[in-house]
């Protein structure tokens, strides 16, 4: 069976971001890239099918500047197969769109059964990459993978998928499928020191426009459906409008309105008979819709 | 059938695109949460696009709530109609909404960022081959184009997009970014039905049913509904407690590292530095002091209830609703009332979704 993995290279989810004054981009000097958590997810199940099917071959695919090639290594050293890096000027910029029609071209030079993405990349989190190389491949899509388990001989695949709650869609379909995986999956392993050494060894091929037979006008910010038009700090937090209790006086529920929640929390005081108050949590519980009533 | 109504061949070129709609989610004939408030936010940008606002609705609704859009700012409400939206696929969604889309061609297409919604929108923006900025918290128009604005970087930034040139400008909203605007109750709406009558291709996603997540194993991360607690609880016993009010709300257990380390509950429970970090509709902390390590992992909560006989514990400084007293007391009462009160309405949850799937009820959208 062959797997294809897109995988991206994202800032450190832990760093710190901080917008560049009068730009629309974020000071890059002093940030770490690591592959974005869910590709990495998405990785792992690679490796796992292929564990249970020797013949398997498990292709990382990444779009991204040189320096992305750290993250293919990283993928190569966990144990996949080969690698391609989508490196050129002219995809620099692109949307998700444009990104995946690139992805999606550089898919279909590798025999594809199965294509994992992560769900969504920790820096964009937009999670529609995937659901555009599934498109443009013209290949079944299921999205918010937590459990994936493939029938090797009749090529079927089954699926669960994550709604809220906890509830799970069982799905079932036959190959080739793109899949965007969420956390939970599985576990992640780490390469061994061996594993690292002769990940050196293995060659990253590079692929750029030409080769992928795309023209400049369909890449990067020309080929691009949505655009940035401005990058900022944090929004500030939006907090649900809690509607004051009525046993407060009218200028207490005034100032807890204005207040607003939004930057800080006011908080509701409930004191005395502890009838009472579960009462009044009962009522806040039906006023929030947290219960029916 | 006449000329305006026949679908347009893909590639054609389109006409000037006209109009703002606002996606309609609903199930058993009731609005998904949030309908009313996203129909403002339409308002709003058809306003200052002097375009008209459409809700529409992927199959039917009763009149009264057909009248209740109208009364939120709906110009027109347009019913989608075609046999296949009963049977809850995904995929037979997307072609539906995709052919009335590119058949009646509009500027703006705004829905509600739920997983069902966003996993419809998004295909569908992909088969038209526009843009879509998912789980806005905020849109505006300037010079004739929506701009839309997102979190990024998990929060740390936030940008700001726009669509130039592909129509139509397509964009979800986080329901907690909305809200409800008085409704004007002299407005009428033009209701019309569109039935799409083409042979849709095959679902190639088999559905094999819906596996209901038990709030007591479900990953603490999805809970909608946490009861939390710590070391004032007492004993094992007293973490009980909260077990069974969770039990009662369908709410999950969630746990500091004290109520794990004294074995009252399993370290996957466990909530903050060392556990999970939850972001939960309701978290009720109950005996919890409130440690920097445990409230980092539940202060973005949507609602915080914390119980506590220490009027100066730092739980109260993250909290929404304070209440000063003993949990082993209130507990018990709690639970009982709400015992008294979900016994009244038996169906306590419940999920929407624009069209029919998902339907966590057990009926048709967990079809075979």
């Amino acid at each position: 069976m062959n797997i294809v993995v897109c995988v991206k290279q994202v800032p450190d989810p832990e760093g710190k971001i901080t917008v560049e004054k009068g730009t629309n981009a974020i000071q890059s000097s002093d940030l770490r890239y690591v592959i974005n958590p869910l590709d990495l997810v998405a990785v792992e199940e690679a490796l796992r099918i292929k564990e249970r099917d020797i013949q398997s071959r498990v292709t990382v695919i990444s779009l991204g500047p040189r320096s992305a090639k750290k993250a293919l290594r990283q993928a190569l050293s966990l144990g996949c197969d080969d690698a391609f890096l989508l490196c050129d000027p002219a995809f620099d910029n692109g949307d998700n769109y444009a990104t995946a029609l690139a992805l999606a071209k550089a898919v279909r030079l590798v025999p594809h059964d199965l294509v994992l993405c992560g769900e969504r990349a920790d820096d964009t989190q937009a999670g529609q990459v995937g659901t555009h190389v599934a498109q443009m491949l013209g290949i079944p899509l299921v999205r918010r993978a937590v459990k994936v388990h493939v029938d090797f001989g009749s090529k079927r695949i089954r699926i669960h998928s994550k709604l809220q709650k906890g509830d799970r869609e069982q799905v079932e379909c036959t190959l080739p499928v793109l899949i965007t995986v969420e956390s939970g999956l599985n576990n992640l392993r780490y390469p061994t020191l061996r594993a690292i050494v002769k990940a050196k060894r293995q060659t990253i091929r590079g692929l750029d426009a030409r080769r992928l037979e795309l023209p400049p006008r369909k890449l990067g910010i020309p080929g691009s459906k949505t655009e940035i038009i401005r990058l900022a700090g944090p929004m500030p937090k939006m907090k649900g409008l809690l509607i004051p209790d009525s046993s407060l006086s009218p200028a207490e529920r005034l100032k807890m309105i204005a207040g607003g929640g939004i930057t800080q929390r006011k908080s509701n005081e409930l004191e005395g008979d502890p009838v009472k108050v579960a009462s009044q949590l009962v009522q806040l519980f039906k006023r929030q819709k947290i219960i029916p009533g | 059938m006449n000329p305006e109504d026949q679908i347009r061949e893909m590639n054609l070129p389109t006409g000037p695109s006209k109009g703002v709609w606002v996606l309609v989610a609903h199930r058993d004939g009731d609005l998904a949460d949030g309908s009313l408030e996203l129909l403002g936010e339409g308002r709003v940008v058809a306003d200052r696009m002097n375009e008209v606002l459409t809700a529409v609705i992927l199959g039917t609704l009763p009149d009264e709530r057909v009248t209740r859009l109208a009364h939120f700012g709906a110009d027109r409400i347009l019913f989608v109609e075609h046999p296949a939206l009963d049977e809850g696929f995904v995929e037979s969604h997307t072609q539906v909404l995709w052919r009335v889309i590119e058949k009646q061609a509009p500027s703006v297409v705004l829905s509600i960022n739920s997983i069902d919604s966003e996993d419809l929108v998004t295909r569908v923006a992909a088969r038209l081959e526009t843009g879509v900025v998912t789980c806005c918290d905020k849109v505006a128009v300037s010079g004739g184009l929506l701009q839309q604005t997102r979190p990024v970087y998990g929060g740390r930034a936030s940008a700001t997009f726009i669509c130039p040139a592909a129509r139509p400008q397509m964009a979800t909203f986080n329901p907690d970014a909305l809200e409800l605007k008085l409704p004007d109750k002299t407005r009428t709406a033009n209701v019309k039905r569109v039935r799409i009558d083409v042979e849709l291709d095959k679902p190639q996603i088999l559905s094999l049913g819906l596996i209901k997540g038990d709030p007591r194993t479900i990953p603490l991360t999805e809970a909608e509904i946490i009861v939390d607690g710590g070391r004032g609880l007492g004993s094992r016993e007293g973490f009980k407690l909260v077990e069974e009010l969770a039990d009662v709300v369908g709410g999950s257990v969630g746990a500091t590292r004290m109520a794990v380390d004294e074995g009252w509950t399993t370290s996957e429970r466990q909530i903050g530095q060392t556990g999970r970090t939850v972001k939960p509709k309701l978290i009720m902390a109950c005996g919890v002091s409130g440690a920097l390590q445990h409230t980092m992992g539940m202060k973005e909560a949507k609602l915080i209830v914390a119980i506590n006989p220490d009027r100066n514990a730092p739980i109260f400084s993250v909290a929404d609703v304070t209440v000063v007293g003993d949990a082993l007391q209130l507990l018990p009462i709690l639970t009982a009332q709400l015992r008294e009160v979900l016994a009244q309405n038996p169906e306590p949850t419940v999920n929407y979704v624009v069209g029919v799937f998902h339907d966590s009820g057990g009926g048709k959208g967990a079809s075979q």
